[in-house]
């Protein structure tokens, strides 16, 4: 087996290329050849299983058509019976690691994931792609080189996150900062302070997780608290010595503070999520490099990755049989709930929102599954970059979508952004739908700077406006039917740092501590905004 | 300035080491080796420098000579870190050497530890080393040792041949800085030789690290050879021949010497090319003897393949060839069967665990190879996207073989077959020029190989139709469910060449029978004839009857449990074949067929068409015996419920025949008789009187004594009920015990007057056993009497009327 390491050693960067970013170069029908044969080996894979029989039914399928014919979509409640406990004599093949989401699992505490070798061996290569497209500034770009250092600040086992870095650790010779061993037994806190801390001698090339953190250490540092380093042996190693010599030097000559770009010569950052939008630049300016977004999701892996140009993300092949419902499909589903919504394959994608469907291959069990996620197709291929494959971007969640009386629908993006380009310096911010006489409303509940003087209205005022200009279709709901649908309250100084404490007292998970941006239950509203009365 | 060698070599390597530090400083990526050998040239070019500014004596000749001497020191440690981050390795000291670095550059700058005194004099450094010298300057050269007995280390156990090739280049570029080195300690020292030295070395690292494709080094240095050989050997000559010339002749005059001259360099043009031919062709098989011997291979293959039609004895007699010239000890051919499109396996040397392994026409290698006109190798499938379509299964398949390689085999354009070859015996690299001789070999021979399959497929073709006929002849003529079966499941083991064959059944409820078993060997068999089986196996069998195609399983199968594995797999079995019996859309149930041999995969496609044909065959003999079965099932109820009005209609109480066949199991039982002896008798006793069908009712209910002509009548009852059951099957052992029921063990019985143990033992019993339940019966001209009367009367007659031994067992065994 020729490692990443192996091929390293041995300059084939070419293959290298092609080995992990090869599939850029497919054609929807190359694509769609190898989703059809994965397809066809997990159905066999399937159908010796118990659990695979009972999904799939009585008739075993032979082909993608009558797959799709005759399996029904499903979602985490077909599994959790068996998942929940570990069942594992019932699962096509038995898993080397289990693994849970981190994020927001709905009506469950956790969403348990079999992972099969194979799908954590693959699920090794495609985080391995993913830094190399993220560290790539054209095609063919291979920077990626054995013992790079990455940053750690994945949780521990057995979140989703450990088992990507695992992993990563696993099919590639990386080094991470903490090493793993110590830095799972870390908190959160410790174990980002104790990685900056190892990259100031052992250097940093390789970032993945929350864009936050980056912007937080960015922000530490534009305020001149990066440089304050306390004493320790370190500072008499070389490295340490020549790193911060050569930062300070490079911000003395621009004129500036120490940032972390002078002191790193990162070479890709990757993230995911709503805020990497809202702080891309931000990051670009710290850190000197934009991120790449990627596309995963425990039950599935990772699924698709930016290209090098960071415009749209691409699907990789061999993870997941795709297939997508499209918008016209999941409203008729809204009108009818008991409607079977019909799906495409990714070869028959037009430009569009749909929600993903998908299937594990390599013996995983989630079959037909359907996450909750939209994707907006916004090309068909892209021409820049050659590749002539569906572009596609992540839209939202499906259950976050607010829909204002069908004119108008608003993602975590579309408010965030608002926040963002009102000027208002703010905290945190928490969004709902409400209806009142029979109109529909944004209700945005937003906890402000402490320092920032403005008055409930103007908050309101500045951010309904910028709204407006994020998604037009507010703005023509204002003028057209003539009512502005957004409500917004400020919340109490500290009213996230309460939630959290409260949360953190009730013994909530790290999943869990902090409340959705969408959608959040009343109970969770509750918390959030104890003894003030507003009407939900 | 004077510009001579002292002085040009110093300035020429200086351009030469700043033109390399330019060109690695704006090569891209700058991985950590260019990183570090940024500082090697940095140190180098400082190095020339000084030697340069040193030799033309531009003045301070010991503070150049100094900043000359401590260049050497990074020059040195680059190196060092350099070879770490080639053999990623990192040396545990190496944190403290840029400490050592500092000290030394410094000590050797400001004292007099390393150089006292440096003076030129006519471009010629005059210098004198300090008592410091070596504690200085000596761990760097250590340091240089140390790299390259890491280089050597990492070489020796690399087995990828461009790594090996990199590393081979480094090695001899680094050996060469101490080798150099040593030449300052010569006379030789007053000359720039180790500053051209270091600049060759420099040259050869920076060609390693920037270029992917390396020239081989072997050819390298056998262009060396080839090119100073010769020119050692004519320039000797030369100088020897003026030399005698000069000696033998005293010539001493300009026109002699001219002549000699001339002579000789007519003398060496003349000799001249064939001595380098002659040299060509010792270091060519010095350095390729492999070609030599691949044309050679290829002359003998062309020659002979074309005249065999045997297709097993040519595709044996290329891998032969092919594997001893180039010292592979695995390689196969795989052929495309015309019927499945299939590319099954058919020659393979080197491993014998692997057979009958093949690919799909859909299987990504075939598709490549089908559009591509040049070998695979595994790594390019290791590499390429459209490899990741490759099932599991197929991985394993392919880690099995061992294939290093594999090439088209094309007529027409169309792919017939694949040539595959495994690594080499050296574990080196199939280099350009191997790749070239197997794929001459895979065109040259695809015609022959073709031809040779095409034929050889019509023979298995006829052989498969020999064994069809045979077995269809033998199924026409039987309507024996159990024949049918024996038949069925001998043939399938006789024609896949497996180990055994089972059927199983499946009833109206769903469950699994097994029907019977055909043993090879003969072994005792976990499943025993009409047994059902598991509830495991039922689920994995409901699949496969889904399916509607026949399913291979391996013992090694990793998507299924142990106990689904127990359950469908005998003792010893490696592989099985669930093929489904499907008659008119209905699964009536399904042939399993067994191989015991450690075989990867016993059922090639062409045997599963073999397999198809013969579940067919079985289905229809199969249904047509089950329906014979339930015709003479329906006759035994016919027969039974004739044997149970039989009953009505005869005085006896009701349930006489169930008593009596209660008793005679159990004296059946008591008499150790085996299973199927006790159910004949149990039968028996149920329809000993159906032959009084044929007596009237007022001879059969008579409440006097019968006249004569009555009892002959009433003596044909035996006869008449063995005629009865006689032609169903199930009850053809029935027939003997209810003809001699009668019969008296001193002969005086009807109707053949049998004698002592000429009376089947069951007939003997059901004497016994009539007599008892009459005596105890009510009947028409008797009362009813007691158990002890009837045993009484019973032990009266034993030794006359019954058979003493079975009265002794009747009466421990019926208490009443």
């Amino acid at each position: 087996m020729s490692t990443l390491s192996t091929l390293i050693k041995q300059g084939r960067k070419e293959e290298i290329w092609t080995k992990y970013c090869g599939f850029f170069d497919l054609s929807v029908k190359e694509f769609m050849e190898i989703q059809e044969r994965l397809l066809l080996e997990q159905i066999d894979v399937l159908g010796k299983s118990m659990m695979g029989r009972m999904i799939m039914g009585d008739v075993i399928p032979s082909s993608i058509e009558e797959f799709r014919k005759v399996v029904p979509l499903t979602t985490y409640k077909d599994y959790v019976g068996y998942l929940d406990i570990q069942r594992e004599d019932v699962l096509p093949r038995k898993p080397v690691a289990w693994c849970h989401t981190s994020g927001r699992t709905g009506d469950y505490k956790f969403k348990w994931v079999p992972y099969t070798q194979k799908m954590y061996d693959r699920l090794g290569e495609v985080v391995i792609s993913a830094m190399i497209i993220s560290s790539a500034n054209r095609k063919g770009d291979i920077f990626i080189e054995n013992n790079d250092t990455v940053l750690l600040t994945t949780a521990p086992p057995p979140y989703y996150g450990a088992i990507i870095t695992r992993a990563a650790e696993a099919h590639a010779d990386l080094r991470f900062l903490p090493p793993l061993d110590e830095g799972e037994k870390m908190g959160y806190a410790e174990r980002v302070q104790a990685g900056f801390k190892e990259a100031m001698v052992k250097g940093l090339d390789i970032f993945y997780g929350i864009s936050s953190v980056l912007v937080r250490i960015g922000q530490q540092f534009e305020e001149g608290g990066g440089g304050s380093i306390k004493l320790s042996k370190d500072m008499l190693n070389p490295s340490f010595i020549f790193r911060m010599l050569g930062g300070l030097i490079k911000s003395k000559l621009q004129g500036r503070p120490l940032l972390p770009k002078d002191i790193w010569k990162i070479k890709g950052i990757m993230t995911g999520g709503a805020d990497t939008l809202i702080y891309k630049k931000l990051i670009h300016k710290y850190w000197g490099r934009m991120p790449m977004e990627g596309y995963a999701c425990t039950e599935g892996g990772l699924m698709a990755v930016q290209s090098w140009n960071l415009k749209a993300m691409t699907f990789y092949p061999e993870n997941d049989f795709l297939e997508f419902i499209p918008a016209e499909e999941r409203k008729k589903e809204e009108e009818n709930p008991g409607y079977k919504p019909e799906t495409v394959l990714y070869s028959e994608l037009q430009l569009g929102v749909y929600e993903i469907v998908f299937t594990n291959f390599h013996g995983g069990i989630f079959t037909r599954y359907r996450p909750g996620d939209l994707f907006e197709v916004v090309a068909m291929k892209d021409e820049e970059l050659d590749i002539n494959l569906p572009q596609m971007n992540y839209y939202a969640r499906a259950s976050d979508v607010i829909n204002l009386a069908n004119f108008a629908f608003l993602t975590e993006k579309d408010i965030w952004l608002s926040l963002e380009n009102s000027g208002i310096e703010y905290n945190e911010w928490i969004a709902r739908k409400v209806i009142e006489n029979d109109k529909s409303y944004l209700h945005l509940f937003v906890e402000v700077d402490p320092k920032n003087k403005l008055d409930e209205a103007e908050v309101r005022n500045m951010v309904s406006e910028s709204l407006s200009k994020i998604n037009t279709d507010i703005k023509d709901m204002k003028e057209m039917l003539a009512y502005d649908p957004l409500k917004l309250n400020l919340l109490n100084p500290g009213a996230f740092a309460s939630y959290m404490a409260y949360q953190q007292s009730q013994g909530a998970d790290l999943a869990h501590t902090k409340p959705p941006h969408m959608n959040p239950t009343i109970e969770q509203l509750g918390i959030l905004i104890k003894e003030k009365k507003f009407n939900t | 300035m004077i510009w001579n060698i002292n002085t040009l070599v110093p300035l020429i390597t200086f351009f030469i080491y700043a033109g390399l530090l330019f060109v690695v400083f704006s090569s891209r990526p700058q991985t950590a080796s260019r990183r570090n050998f940024r500082w090697f040239l940095l140190s180098m070019t400082i190095y020339a420098l000084s030697a340069f500014f040193l030799v033309v004596d531009i003045g301070h000749s010991l503070l150049w000579m100094r900043v000359f001497a401590s260049s050497g020191i990074p020059v040195m440690i680059s190196l060092f870190y350099f070879t770490q981050t080639i053999i990623e390795e990192k040396v545990i000291f190496a944190k403290y050497v840029v400490y050592y670095g500092l000290i030394g550059i410094i000590l050797t700058l400001t004292t007099d530890l390393v150089i006292i005194s440096a003076i030129v004099e006519q471009n010629t450094i005059h210098y004198e080393f300090g008592s410091g010298f070596l504690l200085i300057s000596g761990p760097s050269y250590l340091l240089v040792i140390y790299s390259i007995f890491l280089l050597i280390r990492s070489y020796r156990g690399s087995g990828d041949v461009i790594q090996r090739n990199r590393l081979l280049y480094l090695i001899i570029a680094l050996s060469l800085i101490p080798l150099i080195s040593l030449i300052n300690f010569t006379p030789l020292g007053k000359y720039p030789l180790d500053i051209a030295g270091y600049g060759v070395s420099a040259l050869l690292i920076a060609y390693s690290i920037l270029r992917y494709q390396l020239l081989d080094i072997r050819i390298v240095i056998r262009q060396g050879l080839l090119y100073s050989i010769p020119t050692m050997i004519i320039g000797a000559a030369y100088f020897l021949i003026i030399t005698l010339s000069l000696n033998i002749f005293s010539l001493y005059s300009g026109v002699e010497i001219f002549l000699a001259s001339l002579l000789v360099a007519v003398l060496t043009a003349l000799v001249a090319e064939p001595l380098r031919l002659k040299a060509q062709a010792i270091i060519d098989r010095m350095f390729f003897r492999e070609k030599y011997d691949s044309t050679r291979m290829l002359e003998t293959l062309s020659s002979s393949v074309a005249t065999v039609l045997d297709l097993q004895k040519i595709t044996t007699m290329i891998l032969d060839e092919v594997c001893s010239t180039l010292h592979i000890p695995t390689a196969a051919f795989f052929l495309r069967d015309q019927e499945t499109s299939r590319f099954q396996l058919a020659t393979q040397i080197g491993k014998d665990g692997a057979q009958l392994i093949e690919f799909r026409q859909g299987h990504p290698m075939v598709m490549w190879l089908s559009t591509h006109d040049k070998p695979l190798t595994r790594h390019d499938m290791e590499v390429l996207p459209q490899f990741q379509s490759l099932w599991r299964s197929e991985h394993q398949d392919l880690d099995d073989l061992g294939g290093e390689l594999f090439i088209p085999i094309k007529v027409h354009d169309t792919l017939v077959g694949i040539f595959m070859v495994g690594s080499k015996r050296s574990e080196q690299a199939y280099t350009a020029e191997d790749i070239l001789t197997l794929s001459t070999v895979a065109n040259q021979t695809a015609v022959a190989i073709e031809n040779a399959r095409l034929y050889s497929s019509e023979q298995t073709r006829l052989q498969e139709m020999d064994v069809l006929y045979s077995m269809a002849r033998k199924l026409v003529i039987t309507d024996n469910l159990e024949d049918v079966v024996h038949i069925v499941a001998q043939h399938a083991v006789d024609s896949v060449r497996a180990t055994y064959a089972r059927i199983l059944i499946r009833d109206e409820i769903g469950d699994y029978i097994c029907l019977g078993v055909f043993h090879q060997n003969s072994k005792s068999v976990k499943c025993s004839v009409g047994g059902k089986e598991s509830l495991v196996a039922e689920h994995f069998y409901n699949w496969v009857l889904q399916r509607r195609e026949a399913v291979i399983v391996q013992r090694n199968d990793y998507s299924l449990h142990e106990e689904e594995l127990s359950a469908l797999f005998f003792e010893g079995a490696q592989s099985i074949c669930i093929s489904p019996l499907t008659g008119s859309d209905k699964h009536i149930g399904l042939l399993i067929i067994g191989d015991d041999q450690n075989r990867k995969d016993s059922f090639s496609s062409a045997k599963l068409r073999l397999v198809d044909v013969i579940s067919d065959y079985a289905t229809s003999a199969i249904q047509r015996a089950l329906l014979h079965d339930r015709l003479e099932e329906s006759f035994l109820q016919t027969v039974v419920s004739l044997a149970n009005a039989m009953d009505a209609r005869d005085s006896y109480t009701g349930d006489h025949s169930a008593r009596m066949a209660d008793m005679a199991s159990r004296v059946g039982e008591e008499l150790g008789l085996p299973r199927e002896d006790i159910e004949t008798l149990h039968w028996a006793a149920i329809l000993h009187d159906i032959g009084k069908i044929g007596v009237p009712d007022q001879i059969l209910n008579k409440k006097g004594p019968l006249t004569k002509k009555e009892w002959v009548i009433m003596k044909e009852h035996p006869t008449i009920g063995a005629q009865i059951v006689e032609p169903v099957k199930y009850l053809s052992a029935v027939s003997p015990l209810i003809r001699a029921h009668h019969e008296k063990f001193d002969g005086s019985g009807y109707p053949a007057g049998l004698v002592g143990e000429e009376i089947p033992l069951g007939s003997r019993i059901l004497a016994v056993v009539d007599a008892y339940t009459a005596i105890r019966d009510k009947r028409i001209y008797s009362e009813s009497h007691s158990h002890k009367e009837a045993v009484a009367e019973i032990q009266k007659f034993s030794g006359t009327q019954f058979d003493p031994e079975i009265v002794d067992v009747f009466c421990r065994t019926i208490t009443g």
